[in-house]
């Protein structure tokens, strides 16, 4: 029988996954296919997944160009778990670097009505998310959490009754 | 032909329309190699253009950035510049960016 009281134990802090790379712009394609991999598994559908990939990229070209400025020897450290949230599942993903601190204040989106090249990531991350902080660490470098509700209404039987 | 690890860029003029094909991911490894390209395609003539997108299956901001700047250059001399045949995926960053009003996306040939 699937049903609440069939419900194992809802904490699903083993499903963390890790994935390191070297700061380039030709590897950030792994980071938005594991994403979208990963999320797609957590039931997030396939038009939210794309997008959350989407965040992921432009939060990590974001950290290439701006944190690293395209300097070699960079690394960007990505997290991911899914937890049981009220009666869905939270999905966090977390984005690591050890670059320059760029001001916080200056992390946001502009205007759209300004017809312009460039200046669209942080509006598309925030699109994507429910969620969204950027940190400065305190040994250096930056973190960025973005968070996505999936609520119990999409959730397929299996990640219901397991919560991962 | 221009070419990237994993984004190839056909220009050619069919009939009376510069028509520019890239084929694979536009992102931020291979849209400097689509910027370049345009900016040679675009040096002169007066022809529409047509930026076929129909093979791309993903574009991220730095890929818009390098279209806006594309448009901005088409508007400059005076000639159209025509989106055709975007993926839904592809489509959806237009929209997200309120871009889909800004371009003429058309959705094939026909």
């Amino acid at each position: 029988m699937i049903g609440p009281t069939a419900m194992p134990d809802p904490e699903c802090d083993h499903s963390e996954i890790a994935v390191e790379i070297d700061a380039k712009p030709d590897l950030l394609g792994i980071l938005r296919d594991t994403i979208e991999f990963w999320s797609r598994r957590r039931s997030l559908t396939d038009d939210r997944a794309h997008e959350l990939a989407m965040a992921v990229d432009e939060a990590a070209s974001n950290i290439v160009r701006h944190a690293y400025q395209e300097k070699p020897g960079g690394r960007i450290r990505m997290r991911c778990r899914a937890a049981r949230a009220g009666e869905g599942i939270d999905l966090t993903i977390v984005l690591e670097d050890d670059g320059t601190q760029v001001p916080l204040d200056l992390i946001k989106s502009r205007n759209l009505d300004d017809v312009r090249p460039g200046g669209l990531g942080v509006h598309l991350i925030q699109q994507a998310t429910d969620e969204v902080t950027w940190q400065h660490r305190p040994e250096g470098g930056t973190l960025l959490t973005m968070r996505v509700h999936i609520p119990a209404r999409t959730l397929t039987l299996e990640n219901a009754a397991d919560g991962h | 032909m221009a070419t990237d690890k994993s984004l190839t860029i056909d220009c050619a003029t069919e009939g009376d329309v510069l028509r520019v094909t890239p084929r694979g991911e536009i992102d931020l490894s291979t849209s400097p190699s689509l910027r370049r390209s345009l900016q040679a395609a675009l040096a002169e003539g007066t022809l529409p253009v047509e930026i076929v997108l129909s093979e791309v299956p993903y574009m991220d901001s730095s890929g818009v950035a390098t279209l806006v700047e594309a448009l901005q250059t088409c508007r400059r001399q005076q000639r159209t510049l025509t989106l055709v045949s975007p993926s839904h995926r592809v489509a959806s960053i237009f929209k997200i960016s309120k871009l889909d009003t800004v371009f003429t996306i058309r959705d094939s040939d026909a």
